[in-house]
């Protein structure tokens, strides 16, 4: 024993030693019949403490650690059903083999939607509006398992094309030829009762919910269009009762496309029909320093999962066409990273190494450079013995950051990016308290023709691309290394602004306030994809402010001027400060809203564009 | 030597959960992968995909037993699955391609590519075809006529029946039937004798009312028609009358003409049936994972979960009687997917054999 404890302390020594080479990568421990965990919040990716993490099927429950990890061992070997609760967010579920070595389960659970109070003696519908439009479910009166008269329902919608990490489960139809299901909209449905127990539908009774399709998916799917919905079952793990759902008018504003179905039991419900049209992607996993990683789970969304080979590669079924989203996780256990990123020896420490490529953020690239073939991928015997893909995608994996990081990234068209990098502890609102700079951060940005930047930093949680000209109208992405392992922890993509000028307004020109429509040009506006904000202020230099002073914001390139008057009137006559400012990214909404649009575990930020154009005096005339 | 062979023998086969009885296979329709897999019971294991075509469905056997006849709900035709040489022999669209869509506008790729001469619409519209892959009157159920020479076809869409002939595989009539109340699609057609059994519902999910309507099987003439349960799924011929799984009430309905129908409630989601005996049928209860032994003589009804080794198998939808009565075939279609064997006489799962996810029915044919 003693002879072993010097040969650990040795190995630990020669690992050190090997100067940040994380070479120990596929040689460290990682316990059988072992499954860790990471939980986070799914808006912000914030690391969560004190979920509550309960073995499905046992008496085994663990809590989350302030790092919003977990680590169960000695589990029967197969399939691992795991439920997560914490209060003010939707229950959450995930999955796992227990098996040779550990796996991971990465788990972001989404903060619950608003309480409704229901007497299940009464037919009624209740519903969750959001942006998409709103989220329904109908009761049958009498239709619930309790005689408790005050219960309350909680509706937590999910939007799959901005959330699908907080999907439970795989989204996918195994058995002997899997196929990956095209998430389309979810929701889950919570009905606590006055003791906060959760309650369910009788047996043999049903409800009918409805769920919107999102903006983005709108074009895919008509009125009277059939989608395959599904229940999760967090007994088995699986989604199951698949019945088909209609697309119809929601039944509660008449006009939002929303698919409707029948409900049998109320957990996560949604929308997502078998993915027709596969492809097979070569991936590769790699550890710091560049080495392939054997034994690290691929899953791929909308797709498979798959596990590396000996070259740390592995092909993925995906569905054909879209942007997938790609995570790759290591586990080792009874092991810590250094601070040099050496893996060293110690018993009942644990390392989660993750990697995560979107290729909705591999601009210009678009992952078709990356070795794909038509189809499904071929059986895992049959992978195993396959040569090395030529070219396949890599998966930079590494442990994801401690505390957590907020970027802000400007785009400014004809100039430079700055990057804002902080870390810090969020707060309830998701708000980071005592930020502090974070230096040490590898950032790249990437344009939409393949041209890569990589940035330094200008000054501790500064950072600029210096030579690198941001072309106006160009798609920009950016990828954060906040700790500078090796692994991106977040990323996300703007356009810069294109060239935006008035179209018939001058400076010093004069207009009739009856006819004028402001008109503006942006050299931009034509393309795919393309979305800018823009805002116009007319103001009367010495003016009152409310007959003569008009405002617009939107995303229209045309405005004709009204004084705020009830009802509006032409503007009254006099001389104007005329402004327009244009911004894209992470601005949304008639309220100029600012939305996260760089996500990543233990990251959140935003990637915008902004121009001001100088501003313009005219004269306006009755 | 011999008798050691012998004994390995007898041993593998007691071993294996299913008795000598004739070399058969199971055809399971695929609805997530276009195919109809090709399941060795005895081997416990899928020997083949037959690629049929989009969202396979219901399926018939030919009563020569060398045909089996699959609806593809996706691609609005039917398949027709050669037996002996386990591959499709043949398609049937079961209504006419269209020209125009249903805005007016015409489908000028329909023109270009000649759709109008295709047999299935998965000739255009496969995996990495047209889009959309799901398209035409979502053909349903089937049913064939008493020469067996045509095959009904009933639509969700347009609540349509329409027949095929089978030498010519031309669809040689095809009416859109009347709506009983706001139920208008046709879930499914069986025949009963000269008469045609048609369950019609109204688009679901709903709680409007649903009906059962006879027709004569030759002039489609209405002959009675009665109200059912909601969301009638499967009509199995009995006899005289037929007895109609009503998917969201949870009840078979045993219908006859002039007479009321008669109701027995079975645990939630009842979809397929199949008769076990004497008045006795087995109902495949989707959303509680159980079947229920129905004596349609007594009332009585029992009701066993579909598990095996503390593993549920869910959502069972459909299945085939094996060819010595003793032993059901059940799919049981979550995305994990199975063929379950339920022993008639023990009452319980034998064995779990891994099929695809989302599949949908079962038939059982010779081992050629």
């Amino acid at each position: 024993m003693r002879n072993r404890l010097w040969l650990v302390a040795l190995i630990g020594l020669i690992g050190a030693c090997n100067g940040g080479d994380n070479s120990g990568g596929n040689t460290a421990p990682s316990a059988p019949n072992t499954v860790v965990g990471l939980v986070t919040d799914i808006g912000s990716g914030a690391r969560l403490s004190g979920v509550t993490v309960r073995v499905v099927g046992s008496s085994r429950t663990t809590t989350t650690d302030v790092r919003g990890e977990f680590e169960l061992r000695g589990l029967p070997a197969g399939l691992v059903k795991l439920d997560f609760e914490k209060a003010g967010y939707a229950p959450g579920h995930g999955i796992a083999e227990s098996a040779d070595s550990a796996q991971t389960v990465l788990v972001a659970l989404k903060k619950d939607g608003t309480e409704q109070s229901y007497n299940p003696t009464q037919a009624r519908t209740l519903f969750q509006r959001t942006e998409a439009g709103p989220y329904a479910v109908i009761f049958q009166p009498n239709s619930l398992e309790t005689t408790d008269t005050s219960l309350r329902v909680v509706v937590t919608p999910l939007d799959p094309t901005k959330e699908d990490a907080a999907l439970p489960g795989d989204l996918v139809a195994g058995g002997a030829s899997p196929t990956p299901l095209a998430p389309v909209t979810f929701a889950e449905f919570s009905i606590l009762d006055s003791q906060n127990r959760r309650i369910n539908l009788k047996p043999g009774s049903s409800a009918i919910v409805e769920l919107p399709i999102p903006p983005e998916l709108r074009s895919q799917y008509k009125i009277g269009d059939k989608i395959h919905c599904y229940a999760y079952n967090p007994q088995t793990g699986r989604w199951e009762d698949f019945v088909e759902g209609t697309v119809e008018r929601s039944s509660v504003d008449g006009t939002t496309p929303v698919l409707r179905a029948s409900i049998r039991h109320f957990s996560w419900y949604g929308g997502a029909p078998t993915v027709q049209e596969q492809e097979c992607v070569d991936v590769t996993v790699i550890g710091p320093g560049n080495k392939p990683l054997e034994g690290a789970v691929v899953t791929a969304r909308p797709g498979l999962r798959a596990v590396t080979n000996r070259l740390g590669q592995a092909s993925i079924t995906i569905q054909k066409g879209v942007p997938v989203n790609f995570v790759a996780t290591k586990t080792y256990t009874d092991t810590f990273v250094d601070s040099r990123g050496n893996l060293i020896p110690k018993p009942g420490a644990k390392v989660i190494d993750i990697g995560k490529v979107y290729e909705d953020d591999l601009i210009g690239l678009d992952g078709q450079n990356y070795s794909r073939r038509p189809g499904p991928c071929p059986a895992e015997s049959s992978q195993s013995v396959r040569a090395a893909a030529t070219n396949p995608l890599p998966i930079p994996v590494a442990p994801a950051p401690e505390g957590f990081f907020e970027a802000s990234a400007l785009l400014l068209p004809g100039g430079a990016v700055f990057v804002l990098l902080e870390k810090g502890i969020p707060n309830a609102d998701g708000d980071l308290e005592d930020a502090e700079p974070a230096s040490g951060a590898q950032i790249t940005l990437s344009d939409s023709l393949g041209n890569t930047v990589t940035l330094g930093e200008l000054a501790p949680g500064t950072y600029i691309a210096s030579n690198f000209n941001i072309v106006a109208g160009r798609r920009y992405s950016l990828s954060i290394d906040a700790d500078g392992n090796g692994s991106i922890d977040g990323s996300g993509s703007a356009f810069a602004l294109g060239n935006v000028s008035w179209s018939n307004l001058a400076d010093g020109g004069s207009y009739s306030a009856a006819s004028l429509t402001a008109t503006w040009n942006d050299s931009a506006a034509s393309q795919p994809g393309y979305s800018a904000l823009y805002q116009v202020i007319f103001q009367r230099q010495g003016g009152s402010g409310v007959s003569d002073s008009a405002f617009y914001l939107g995303s229209e390139l045309s405005f004709a001027p009204r004084a705020q008057t009830d009802p509006p009137t032409p503007l009254a006559p006099g001389t104007y400060t005329v402004m327009l400012n244009a911004f894209s990214g992470a601005f949304d909404g008639g309220n100029l809203d600012i939305t996260d649009n760089i996500t990543g575990i233990g990251m959140q930020g935003k990637i915008f564009s902004f121009q001001a154009i100088n501003p313009i005096t005219i004269n306006l005339t009755p | 030597m011999r008798k050691a062979l012998l004994l390995g023998w007898v041993l593998l086969t007691a071993c294996s959960g299913v008795p000598a009885v004739s070399p058969h296979y199971v055809l399971v329709s695929q609805a997530g992968s276009s195919t109809v897999a090709v399941v060795d019971p005895v081997q416990g294991k899928t020997l083949q995909h037959i690629t049929v075509g989009g969202l396979p469905h219901r399926m018939v056997v030919s009563p020569e037993g060398d045909r089996v006849y699959v609806v593809l709900v996706g691609s609005q035709a039917v398949a027709e699955v050669d037996v002996l040489t386990l591959s499709v022999r043949r398609t049937f669209l079961t209504a006419p391609v269209p020209e125009r869509r249903p805005d007016g506008t015409v489908i000028q790729a329909h023109l270009e590519q000649d759709a109008f001469s295709q047999t299935s619409c998965f000739a255009c519209h496969n995996p990495g075809g047209a889009r959309p892959f799901i398209v035409g009157e979502r053909p349903v159920g089937i049913a064939f006529s008493s020469d067996f020479a045509r095959l009904f076809v009933s639509h969700i869409r347009q609540g349509r029946l329409s027949e095929i002939d089978l030498d010519s595989g031309q669809v040689v009539r095809a009416v859109n039937l009347p709506p009983s109340g706001s139920a208008n699609e046709a879930a499914d057609v069986a025949r009963v004798n000269a008469r045609l059994v048609v369950a019609l519902r109204p688009r679901q999910p709903s709680t409007e009312a649903s009906a059962v309507r006879w027709l004569d099987e030759h002039t489609w003439q209405i002959l009675a028609e009665a109200p059912t349960g909601s969301d009638p799924a499967f009509v199995l011929p009995l006899g005289e009358g037929a007895l109609v799984s009503n998917f969201e009430s949870n009840t078979l309905s045993l219908h006859a003409p002039g007479a009321s129908p008669k109701s027995f409630t079975v645990t939630p989601g009842p979809l397929g049936m199949l008769a076990v005996g004497k008045g006795k049928i087995l109902s495949l209860n989707y959303y509680s994972n159980a079947v229920s032994l129905v004596d349609l003589d007594s009332g009585q009804v029992q009701n066993f979960r579909l598990e095996l080794a503390n593993k549920v198998f869910v959502n069972p939808t459909h299945a085939a009687l094996s060819p010595d009565g003793r032993r059901v075939y059940i799919v049981s279609s979550g995305t994990e997917g199975h063929l379950v064997v339920f022993d008639l006489e023990r009452k319980q799962v034998t064995q779990a054999i891994p099929i695809d996810g989302l599949s949908f029915d079962a038939v059982v044919v010779r081992r050629q």
